[in-house]
């Protein structure tokens, strides 16, 4: 059974390298998106179908950089505004909305890289990669500087997600160690 | 007992003394310092012929002197500023011990002694006092070739008892002094073999003597006496025998003659007598008497086995007796007989069972009364008191010698000696049959004797002759042909003895050196060799010797199996040395040499000796010198792990491991870079291991991460066969796989993941929030690049249509061990982010 498992894993591996090379080329209006920490940075873009087949888009994936969390991202747009759940054969989806970035006020200045990535395929169930595209959070110093006593309190707040995360699931990780 | 019947010969000798005429075979040499001395004695005699004793200074012996006759004259040892000495044993070496008196005061330390008298020992032509420091009494009595002295000594530590000595090397030692039980010990003999015999009290009433016998560090006693009687030992020869004259327990008879080896001791015969000297061979000569150990004496030769004896010439009164005294190595023995002419005892000589008084062999004019033979060495020359108690040197008139020419050489067939028989020139002319016996050693077997005007028996080992030799003429020479034992050793020593009728007179040795045709040949060379692609050189050498010397002449050939053969110079003192060329790639084992020497004029060539020359693996040189600097986060490659291995300036083949290999982003900062080299040729090479180091600067803004994509699959059903069984509960599969690239710094771990609580599922539309994973494995595990990582998640409850379209949210965090091999995000090991996302499902 596990072999049956990895040859699927590898198959499906395979057919996301391919659909990487082009089946949907997303390209983001800004790929850098600048802000101060607790602004609303909304990436946008276009998709395209490079295909004369449907395309249908299941998934997106993101990798974050460290200083952003699940919670900072909202990916509803790109559901919202795909509501179909496909692109037509060579079909576009026009200059979309795709997931906004919630700027930790904790987050220090500087670049945080992420990747978005779209999976989907032939059907429903298909998970192959469809494309991607980096991005880039650059925090910028706000013009106000938190008062020291919030400090702790950010820190304790971002630290209890993680810890009631990964409590839950038997590792209780908090922090660099 | 024994002192009355020698007052009886005295008496005798004064009332009828008479000398008988005969055929001069001995010349007559008086051992006294001056004309008029009136008296001298021999204590030794060697078989150089010298002789030693003492003498009297003068006419009325106010003082003797210990002489050391040699090389024709008496040489005067002195004293030790007193009066008297005396010269008790000599070696072959012409070195003498004794005793010597101070003068009659002396001061030794600060005590003043009286006629102080202490062992001496004659050596490079001066007295050496052997205990300088002791007021007290010391002699010596006995010395060997090897120097080696015995003697006794009044033991200065103050035991006050007289003590037997070892003196060798310069040091003198007590061989009683570890035993508590000694009163009184004094060291008589040594043979060539450093054994030791004496004698010693041990009881306190000084009335219980013991004979000693020293050997090896071991003392023994022997030969108990229960009374005050002091039974003697009179010999030892060089196999460690001892003959004297002992008493027994039961007191039956003075004295019994006894053979003792070291172990047991044997009365040689049941009534009175006394064993008076022994041979090398185990010959033992003395005498034994009648039952009434008084009418009769007759004489005996012990050879180990058997008994042959000597009568009386005569009687003295009612006497009949003969007493031998000395023996040599041809069974020659001389003593002491009675006889018709006188009633005093006349010195004579026997061999073979025939006696023969002395005095008719000697000049009749010098008017000697010759009383007993003392001692006589192999050569036939005896010294023989007279009855004025005046010592004199016999020399038999014929000589007989026998020469070679050069050495001879193991296996050599028909070797050959020449014997020639000369009389003294003041000698008249032989009156009688005239025979040469030959004697040879193991190591020669007799072919052939044969000479003009000699009969010479086929198979015999005499030649004789009848005719006259004048006076200072020699008979034509005896050649004697042999053979000489191909396993014969050096020397061998021939023997020829001349007698004239009846009388054996003289022996003469002729010591031959043997050419030993097998030369010893060693070989050894400078160094071993380390292998090598090219030709090397490597010198070669090898001793020859033959008999113990060096050798000169002829040469040595190398011949190293597998390698080649050379060919030595002259052999030179026993040297010979050689180039060997070892070609280049000459591989690693170890290579017979045999050094074969071709042998010169007289000495065998040989090749009895072989050698190893062993060709070690050699050392690879690793060329590998630090790298430019490298940017962090660069992977290792052929611009930093390019080591070379290399010896003699070729380089080596083989294959190399470095730590950390190739690929490996190391951390930043000074990294030690190893590499093990392995030869292919691993039989002619050693592995090398060398390291350089790499400065890796900068880190860069992005670390080059993993990144991850999460996928899902869903189906329906769930039971764990526990506490769960879920038929319509949701399950999500989940895949993560990590689509990135290798965590940075070597050793690092690969990232872990977990699921991320903030799952969330909805229907489209509306969304629905209400639904949370509440459990699921853990993806607890690394995940390589290419890796994955699979877990469920349980969406509990039920009222979820299939067919339904729902949105799916499910993120995870993965976490890296990055201080496997050294920090390299500041301040911190581990390095977590988040990847995840939202998958629009269909209910299953």
């Amino acid at each position: 059974m596990k072999h049956i498992a990895l040859s699927i894993l590898a198959t499906v591996l395979l057919a996301a390298c391919t659909a990487r090379a082009g089946v949907v080329t997303l390209v983001l209006d800004s790929p850098e998106l600048s802000g101060n920490p607790g602004d609303v940075l909304a990436f946008s873009g276009t998709l395209t179908n490079t295909t004369s087949d449907v395309v249908w888009l299941n998934s997106d994936n993101f990798n974050l950089p460290a200083g952003l969390d699940p919670s900072t991202i909202d990916d509803s747009p790109y559901f919202i505004n795909t509501p179909t759940g496909f692109l037509g054969p060579d079909g576009t989806s026009g200059d979309i909305g795709l997931f906004n970035v919630t700027i930790p006020t904790s987050l220090a200045p500087g670049n945080y890289d992420g990747t978005f990535t779209l999976l989907g395929g032939a059907g429903l169930d298909s998970q192959d990669i469809l494309g991607s595209a980096d991005f880039t959070v650059q925090v910028v110093p706000s013009s106000g500087v938190p008062e020291p006593g919030t400090l702790p309190l950010l820190g304790f707040g971002a630290c209890w997600l993680l810890v009631w995360g990964w409590v839950v699931r038997g590792i209780g990780r908090c922090g660099a160690r | 007992m024994k002192q009355f019947r020698n007052l009886a010969s005295l008496a005798g000798v004064f009332l009828c003394a008479t000398v008988a005429t005969g055929q001069v075979m001995y010349t007559v040499t008086p051992l006294k310092f001056v004309s008029n001395g009136k008296y001298s004695v021999a204590t030794a005699i060697n078989n150089q012929g010298q002789v030693i004793g003492w003498a009297s200074m003068d006419a009325s012996d106010s003082s003797r002197h210990a002489y050391f006759y040699s090389g024709g004259a008496m040489h005067d040892l002195g004293t030790f500023g007193g009066k008297f000495s005396s010269a008790n044993g000599l070696n072959n070496n012409g070195e003498v011990v004794g005793n010597a008196y101070y003068p009659s005061q002396s001061v030794i330390g600060n005590v003043i002694v009286y006629n102080l008298v202490h062992a001496f020992y004659y050596h490079g032509g001066s007295l050496i006092d052997l205990t300088p420091l002791s007021d007290y009494y010391s002699n010596a009595d006995s010395i060997n070739d090897a120097g080696q002295i015995a003697g006794g000594y009044d033991d200065p530590n103050g035991s006050g008892f007289y003590h037997a000595f070892l003196y060798q090397n310069g040091s003198l030692a007590d061989l009683a002094a570890n035993d508590g039980t000694s009163r009184g010990s004094e060291a008589l003999k040594i043979n060539a073999s450093g054994q030791v015999v004496g004698h010693m009290v041990t009881s306190p009433a000084y009335n219980q003597w013991y004979g000693f016998y020293w050997s090896s560090n071991v003392l023994k006693t022997f030969l108990p006496e229960p009374s005050a009687d002091v039974n003697r030992i009179n010999g030892m020869n060089d196999a460690g025998q001892v003959v004297g004259a002992g008493v027994n327990q039961a007191e039956t008879s003075p004295t019994y003659p006894f053979l003792y080896d070291g172990n047991s001791l044997t009365y040689l015969f049941s009534t009175c007598g006394a064993a008076n000297a022994i041979n090398n061979a185990g010959h033992v000569v003395g005498w034994y008497g009648s039952d009434d150990c008084w009418t009769t004496e007759t004489g005996f030769l012990f050879n180990g086995s058997t008994y042959s004896y000597m009568n009386p010439l005569g009687t003295s009164g009612s006497n009949s007796w003969l007493q031998p005294n000395a023996i040599n190595r041809f069974d020659q023995v001389g003593g002491k007989t009675t006889s018709n002419v006188s009633s005093a005892y006349r010195a004579f000589v026997a061999y073979n069972g025939i006696v023969t008084d002395l005095n008719t062999l000697v000049e009749p004019s010098l008017n000697l009364v010759l009383y007993n033979v003392d001692h006589i060495n192999d050569s036939g020359l005896m010294t023989v008191i007279d009855y004025y108690n005046v010592e004199y040197l016999l020399t038999p008139v014929l000589s007989v010698a026998s020469s070679h020419t050069g050495s001879f050489t193991p296996g050599q067939q028909g070797a050959t000696y020449s014997v020639t028989v000369t009389n003294a020139a003041t000698a008249p002319a032989t009156n009688g049959t005239i025979t040469v016996t030959e004697t040879l050693p193991s190591g020669l077997t007799l072919m052939s004797m044969a000479g003009n005007g000699w009969t010479c028996p086929q198979g015999a080992n005499t030649c004789t002759r009848s005719n006259s030799l004048g006076p200072g003429s020699s008979y034509e020479p005896i050649t004697v042909t042999v053979n000489v034992a191909a396993g014969a050793t050096s020397p061998q020593v021939n023997w020829v003895s001349v007698s004239e009728g009846n009388v054996w007179l003289a022996n003469s040795s002729d010591p031959t050196s043997l050419q030993v045709s097998t030369t010893s040949t060693t070989t050894a060379f400078n160094a071993g060799l380390t292998y090598s692609p090219n030709f090397q050189n490597v010198t070669l050498t090898a001793t020859v010797t033959s008999g113990g010397a060096g050798v000169n002449g002829g040469t040595v050939t190398f011949n190293v199996a597998g390698v080649g053969t050379v060919m030595s110079g002259t052999v030179t003192n026993g040297n010979a040395s050689a180039m060997l060329v070892v070609p280049g790639s000459t591989g690693v084992r170890s290579y017979s040499i045999t050094a074969t020497y071709g042998g010169t004029a007289g000495i065998a060539g040989s090749s009895d000796n072989t050698k190893a020359l062993l060709i070690a693996p050699a050392q690879p040189v690793i060329n590998w010198h630090n790298p430019p600097d490298i940017q962090f986060g660069s992977a290792l490659g052929s611009g930093q792990l390019n080591a070379l291995a290399s010896f003699a300036g070729l380089t080596v083949p083989g294959t190399y491991v470095y730590d950390p290999p190739a690929g490996t982003v190391v951390q930043s900062g000074s990294i030690t870079l190893k590499v093990q080299f392995t030869p292919l040729d691993n039989v002619d090479y050693f592995t090398a291991n060398a390291s350089v180091l790499l400065n890796v600067v900068g880190v860069p803004n992005k670390l080059p991460i993993p990144s991850f994509v999460l996928t899902r699959t869903l189906s329906r059903g769930y039971n764990n066969g526990a506490a769960i069984n879920c038929p319509d509960c949701v399950v999500v599969t989940v895949t993560l796989t990590n689509i990135g690239g290798q965590p940075p710094g070597a050793g690092n771990s690969y990232p872990t993941a977990g699921f991320w609580v903030g799952t969330k599922m909805g229907t489209t539309p509306p969304w629905i929030y209400d639904t949370v994973f509440t459990t699921g494995p853990s993806l607890n595990e690394g995940i390589p690049p290419g890796g994955t990582a699979q877990a469920k998640a349980i969406w509990l409850g039920s009222g979820y249509p299939s067919g339904g379209i729902a949105l799916l949210t499910i993120w995870t965090m993965w976490d890296i061990d990055v201080c496997g091999s050294g920090q390299i995000i500041p301040n911190a090991c581990y390095w977590s982010d988040f990847v995840g996302g939202t998958s629009r499902v269909v209910l299953p």
